[in-house]
């Protein structure tokens, strides 16, 4: 372990860090904009040109807000529920594969921070452990509504992370690997893996709505129901945090997505480029545009389905989407036998 | 009394055939028409 790898590690945790931060502030104001844009009005514009300062000001103003603890409630707590939902939404961009091996300075840079061979187990592990920090936000808050909010959202949570691992099952009979890079390897050119599961991608995009908690089942933090849902007692930076932390899971959540059944960093006639460190950042570039248009399709999808009621969010995760990822692991365990993928 | 508009569907109560139930093809045409209003002309007034 020489001083040159760790200092490329440091170089890449940093620069992933900086740019999911910097693509989750910019993801608030693509937000408003497109929200405008769908409803036929302008979204904000005053801040900068195209309000292009936005989310600094909004940054600014979050810092510079009165930080309210209730009486009564566990201080300790109530600052931990923001930052458990904070350091779960950063840490699952640890194992996303950004593009293929970079040969700079004589050494072989992979641009993903681990390489673990159970990927997609350690993301599965970290959603999971998400629904800690809007538990005890709600808990620590000494307040009914905030309480009620959180049990809902976590169980809205908990029931969707199920179907989501069901239909990654189907997906790992393919891959044979948990490792995202392999999976990613193995979709090079055109060859992704939502053409062989596009049952599996929808009840997959489907989940992540859910786990995102994005529109249409954003019932715990809607505004007209149980007030704000677990972050009513919020305010200053802690609220920031939260609000922030949702922004993160779908920059993180798009990311999945695209490596995982959108192939990730290949794109069509990739083979066909003969210096690797220009097809690597191609490569990276190609991620990032699949990345925006997941995060465009998440803003389309929030301004024009409406919101589910609670029991039909119920019964679409444990009903529906449940028996649907286990027909599809059934149809391709069928097509595997049958044409031996 | 006559229609104001001639867009009015007259409402029959019959199940769901599969199409419906399922929302997906309601849904994708809703988006579509979220779409066209992402690419109309804004009526934003803007006071000096």
């Amino acid at each position: 372990m020489d001083i040159a790898f760790i200092i490329e590690k440091l170089i890449l945790i940093s620069a992933i860090l900086g740019i999911s931060l910097v693509i989750a502030m910019y993801t608030t104001l693509a937000e408003r904009k497109f929200a405008g844009f769908f409803q036929d009005r302008v979204g904000p514009n005053r801040a900068g040109p195209w309000g292009l300062l936005q989310p600094l000001a909004d940054g600014v103003k979050l810092f510079t807000k009165e930080e309210i603890i209730p009486t009564h409630a566990s201080t300790f707590l109530f600052v931990l529920g923001p930052s458990l939902s904070m350091f779960t939404a950063c840490i699952t961009t640890a194992v996303i594969p950004w593009g293929q091996d970079l040969f700079l300075f004589g050494r072989q840079i992979s641009l993903q921070v681990a390489d673990i061979n159970v990927g997609v187990l350690y993301v599965f592990g970290v959603v999971s452990l998400g629904v800690y920090g809007v538990m005890i936000g709600g808990w620590a808050s000494n307040n009914k509504f905030s309480l009620l909010a959180a049990v809902r959202s976590a169980s809205q949570n908990i029931s969707y992370e199920i179907a989501m691992g069901l239909s990654i099952i189907a997906l790992l009979m393919m891959t044979g690997t948990l490792s995202l890079r392999e999976i990613s390897e193995q979709q090079a050119g055109m060859n992704w893996n939502v053409f062989y599961q596009p049952l599996g991608f929808l009840i997959f995009m489907i989940c992540s709505f859910a786990e995102t908690n994005r529109t249409p089942f954003d019932l715990p933090e809607c505004e007209t129901e149980l007030v704000g849902g677990h972050h009513t007692e919020y305010s200053s930076m802690k609220l920031g945090f939260y609000l922030f932390a949702e922004y993160i899971n779908m920059f993180v959540s798009s990311a999945i997505m695209a490596s995982l059944y959108f192939g990730g960093y290949n794109y069509p006639f990739m083979h066909l480029i003969s210096n690797p460190n220009v097809a690597a950042l191609i490569g990276v570039a190609v991620f990032f545009v699949k990345i925006f248009l997941f995060i465009f399709f998440f803003i389309w999808v929030r301004w024009t389905v409406p919101r589910f009621r609670y029991d039909q969010l119920m019964k679409l995760g444990w009903k529906v989407l449940i028996p649907l990822a286990i027909v599809n692991i059934a149809l391709t365990g069928t097509g595997i036998l049958i044409f031996g993928k | 009394m006559n229609s104001l508009t001639n867009r009015k569907k007259v409402l029959e109560s019959k199940q769901m055939n599969f199409w419906e139930r399922i929302y997906l093809p309601a849904i994708i045409n809703g988006l579509s028409i979220t779409m066209k209003h992402f690419f109309k002309k804004r009526t934003t007034v803007y006071y000096p």
